[in-house]
């Protein structure tokens, strides 16, 4: 099973009211803001568990780090409700019965980044195939907001022009052509590079054997254009890197590379997984390493800037 | 080593800077900072022109402009410390975008200070020099200076929308709907 990581965006809201988002320095959320907020939530949660009967799942958050704006949370879950065996494979003898309310957990850590100021955090997510534990833990949070009539938002993946570049480029969605239309300021036709210096990218894509895929990618593309924070598509299929030489006058096809990170596609929808290499599930110290550059690099497409020490080195994690 | 800069221009080249945001931005500043002010004073010539008679209102818009050049500059010094201040604060030095917006503000002040002085120097001209004044010059005297006026006027616009971005960007969460239904005044 590959592991990996998710990245996904979280807003503070209003229950009940879908469009209401609160800035994270807002003093009514706490005297220091989002961070406060959610640093005494998830202090309550430490050793807690909670058993979701409608999913038979349990979740449980084992211990919480801070430094800087990271949270690094450390919690297991998994399922439970079922009678099953354990058996040693090496002597093929049961050594263990599961009962019924045994549940079996797998530990997989996770990252809350909360800036000191906007309206946008990060929720990373290491993954186990495509399991993961981001939906247990807002849930949880989200019981200890409640009385406040706070919600904590997931609002989608946060799809990367990296990550978008690769997805746009997998053989199985057949891109044809990629075309470019330059601002009429620009005389040499040939910059590329600079945000201002594109006014129209076209992408075209050739999914006709598949009808229910195109329209799914479709609305992954819309969702991403439209949806909340910024989103240059322009850096979107990639221009970001190129130079020049990679153009022709006018028309532009673009040949792929970078290896960078993997998007998988197994259910037609792009879900932006950013693989670990490794035997095990990465530990909160290894996610916390591995992540850095994802995470910083999201930041700054989402205009958050960034004081010096907001992701310290692993030794400066406290515990909560 | 580059000369030391008597100039003005740097200063108004700053204040029209389109950092790099295209050509549709220098479009609309050419419209709102040059077309809009031509227009009001082609409009105020042409109703001169045509009959219709302006009261001297010379004195109260000299006055006017005249304390905008000293509120300008208080302003400016107002702006310059708190850049200092915020550089100096842990919370927000390293929020290049909102230390980016109170310099320009700063430099909006500066070239609002300088436009208004320029302002209220031709209306003590045409306030002092009777020729400025004759039935035939008058038309075009108004048009100037009404222009000149205007564009002052639109300029000042700008530096209150920019202060008003600078507030919003230190203090985004108090903007926000009040948690818990509250009334929140």
């Amino acid at each position: 099973m590959p592991f990996g990581y998710r990245v996904f965006q979280f807003v503070i809201g209003q229950r009940n009211k879908p469009d209401e988002q609160h800035a994270f320095n807002n003093v009514d959320l706490h005297k220091d803001g989002a961070h406060g907020l959610l640093k005494e939530a998830l202090q309550s949660l430490v050793s807690t568990g909670d058993a979701n009967e409608q999913q038979s799942m349990y979740y449980t958050v084992d211990a919480v780090k801070e430094g800087g704006w990271v949270f690094q949370v450390q919690s297991s879950g998994g399922s439970y409700g079922r009678v099953r065996r354990v058996r040693d494979t090496a002597t093929h003898a049961d050594t263990a019965k599961i009962g019924e309310k045994d549940a079996v957990l797998d530990e997989l850590p996770l990252l809350l980044v909360v800036p000191s100021y906007g309206r946008y955090g990060l929720l990373i997510a290491s993954t186990e195939g495509r399991t993961h534990h981001a939906a247990s833990l807002v849930r949880l949070l989200n019981m200890k907001l409640k009385n406040r009539k706070l919600i904590l938002r997931l609002t989608s993946d946060m799809a990367d022009s990296v990550a978008w570049r690769n997805f746009l480029n997998q053989p199985a969605l057949n891109v044809t052509q990629l075309e470019l239309t330059q601002s009429k300021l620009d005389q040499t036709r040939q910059d590329f590079g600079k945000p201002g210096s594109v006014t129209r990218a076209k992408v075209v894509l050739s999914l006709a054997q598949n009808k229910s895929t195109r329209s799914k990618v479709i609305n992954a593309m819309r969702k991403a254009l439209t949806g909340s924070g910024k989103f240059d598509f322009t850096g979107a299929v990639g221009m970001a890197n190129l130079d020049a030489d990679d153009f022709d006058d006018y028309k532009v096809v673009y040949v792929m590379d970078g290896r960078e990170r993997s998007v998988s596609v197994a259910q037609d929808y792009p879900h932006f997984i950013y693989e670990v290499e490794g035997a095990a599930p990465p530990t909160p110290d290894e996610l916390l390493t591995e992540a850095y550059g994802t995470a910083d690099h999201l930041l700054t497409e989402m205009s958050i800037q960034k004081p010096p020490n907001y992701w310290p080195a692993v030794s400066a994690f406290a515990k909560l | 080593m580059s000369k030391p800069q008597v100039s003005l221009l740097p200063l108004v080249k700053a204040n029209f800077r389109s950092n790099g945001r295209g050509a549709r931005v220098m479009a609309s500043q050419w419209f709102l900072f040059a077309f809009v002010p031509v227009l009001m004073g082609g409009a105020a010539t042409y109703l001169t022109l045509s009959g219709i008679h302006f009261t001297n209102g010379i004195s109260p818009v000299l006055s006017a402009v005249a304390l905008l050049v000293g509120a300008m500059f208080s302003a400016f010094v107002f702006l310059t410390n708190l850049r200092v201040k915020l550089s100096e604060t842990e919370a927000y030095s390293f929020r290049s975008a909102l230390l980016r917006y109170v310099g320009s503000s700063a430099i909006a002040c500066l070239y609002v200070a300088i436009v208004a002085l320029v302002a209220a120097s031709m209306l003590a001209l045409v306030a002092s020099v009777e020729v400025l004044r004759a039935p035939e010059v008058k038309p075009w005297t108004i048009g100037v200076l009404v222009a000149a006026v205007t564009h002052v006027g639109v300029s000042l616009l700008t530096v209150v929308r920019r202060m008003f971005a600078i507030y919003f960007e230190l203090f985004t969460g108090d903007f926000d709907r009040p948690i818990g239904g509250g009334r929140g005044d």
